[in-house]
């Protein structure tokens, strides 16, 4: 099935390369078919969500009603998402699927620039004595031309890829990484690391696009590292890549420069903006979180914290931990109320204990979830 | 708690951390995030993982939406 996805891949970028017949601009092309495909369903889906997050009290409200009756809220979820108009488009699978595209075209490029040779001819000669043992070529050598995979032989990528050794665009080796451009010399790194910037340039731009619509001031420290490091990591990466990989992260992050540029007018103009009043209706969500008593002795304040949450309730199995690590606590819950696309709202986490194991809980909050139990913050990637 | 299991919570607190800054994509309630968090805590790391990559693999635009928890026990959910 994977060959099937990097076959299909190959076959398109062969495609645009066939009108193109430029490497570089084909990587381009086919970024923007990639990002084509996937803008509706991001367009879509945000709308959705902050519609959803708009109407927050009052689907809490159903929550809190239906506890534990799970057909009745499902079917009371329905009928008010039906009265809202509300039509939940977009949904975590395609996203996830979108991740590894990366990966997709990675593996693609190599399978286009891997280069196997006659080896085991050459060393069969040299066996035989035709040939001398010095003589066989290596199967990595970079001397060696391309055997593209993944590809038909009739078609021009095929054809121009494997009359030569390297996949040459825009005065620079798609195939190559700029750390490997760098054990050549400085000045023939220089194209490969002026990719490397743009991938830097964008991404800073994108993060300061989507920091700027967080117009409450207070966002808590360790968000806001998390929010300048993220557009560091990309560039990193990009180090070790192949220059089309980076192309394509290029390409991409200009792609998503303007989406989120036409989702801010589109969604955060004006008072009575959808992304607004979704900021609103969580703030209000919290605010009320806030003022309310210590419904049980489940719920403990959390202590130490220095920027006003502390009086708030962690509510939850991982309290306990929570309570330790006060910085996390107080810094996440004044994210909550900042940050207005945020995916951690309150509604959401309360009801993951409803009609299970702990019906005895309080209605509202919360944000147990988002401490890590260590502390740290710092969630590990496996 | 197993390794694997605080492995996976923390890849998921990460998760939820770096990607703190959009909208949720979910169009269930809790969202797949914080059911993968509830179902490995709950089942373990095989069964809750597995749980919980059954329930992104159904949160896709042509699958239902709406309240949807951890199952009680892990028959009722795989």
């Amino acid at each position: 099935m994977l060959n099937g996805i990097f076959d299909l891949f190959a076959n398109v970028l062969a495609l645009l390369y066939s009108w193109i017949h430029s490497y570089g601009f084909a990587i381009t092309a086919l970024t923007i078919v990639v990002m084509l495909v996937t803008t509706p369903l991001t367009y879509k889906g945000t709308k959705s969500m902050l519609q959803m997050q708009r109407l927050q009290p009052q689907l809490k409200q159903i929550q809190t009603r239906h506890k534990g009756d799970r057909e009745k809220m499902n079917e009371e979820l329905l009928k008010f998402y039906k009265a809202n108009n509300i039509n939940p488009v977009g949904g975590c699978l395609p996203l996830v699927i979108q991740m590894p595209v990366f990966f997709i075209l990675f593996r693609v490029l190599r399978g286009l620039t891997g280069r196997v040779t006659n080896v085991g001819l050459q060393a069969g000669l040299a066996a035989s004595g035709a040939v001398s043992a010095q003589s066989i070529p290596k199967a990595d050598d970079p001397l060696n031309n391309f055997r593209p995979s993944y590809i038909s032989r009739d078609s021009q990528l095929y054809r121009d890829l494997s009359g030569t050794n390297r996949m040459k665009s825009w005065g620079i080796d798609m195939a190559e990484s700029a750390s490997k451009a760098l054990t050549h010399s400085i000045g023939h790194a220089i194209p490969y690391l002026l990719l490397i910037v743009a991938v830097l340039v964008t991404g800073v731009v994108q993060q300061r696009q989507i920091a700027g619509r967080n117009t409450s001031a207070q966002i808590n420290p360790q968000q806001q590292m998390i929010m300048k490091l993220m557009p560091i990591f990309l560039p990193v990466f990009s180090f070790a890549m192949p220059a089309g990989l980076v192309v394509y992260f290029i390409v991409s992050n200009l792609w998503r420069v303007g989406q989120q540029a036409f989702i801010t007018h589109k969604f955060y103009t004006g008072e009575h903006s959808l992304g607004n009043l979704a900021v609103a209706a969580r703030t209000a969500a919290l605010v009320e979180v806030e003022s309310e008593p210590e419904p049980t002795e489940k719920v403990k304040p959390v202590k130490g914290d220095n920027n006003g949450d502390a009086a708030k309730p962690a509510v939850g199995r991982n309290r306990s931990t929570m309570a330790r690590s006060s910085k996390g606590v107080g810094g996440r819950l004044r994210e909550l109320e900042t940050k207005p696309p945020d995916r951690k709202k309150p509604a959401d986490r309360k009801p993951d204990k409803k009609g299970s194991s702990e019906p005895a809980e309080p209605p509202k909050f919360t944000s147990r979830r988002v401490t890590p139990k260590s502390g740290d913050g710092k969630g590990k990637r496996k | 708690m197993s390794l694997p299991a605080r492995a996976m919570l923390r890849f998921v607190h990460g998760y939820q951390h770096v990607f703190a800054y959009r909208a949720s994509p979910c169009r269930y309630l809790p969202t797949c995030s914080n059911y993968a968090l509830d179902a490995i805590e709950r089942h373990g790391a095989a069964s809750g993982g597995l749980m919980a990559l059954r329930r992104i693999t159904r949160c896709h635009p042509w699958s239902a939406s709406g309240w949807d928890p951890v199952p009680e026990r892990k028959a009722s959910g795989c």
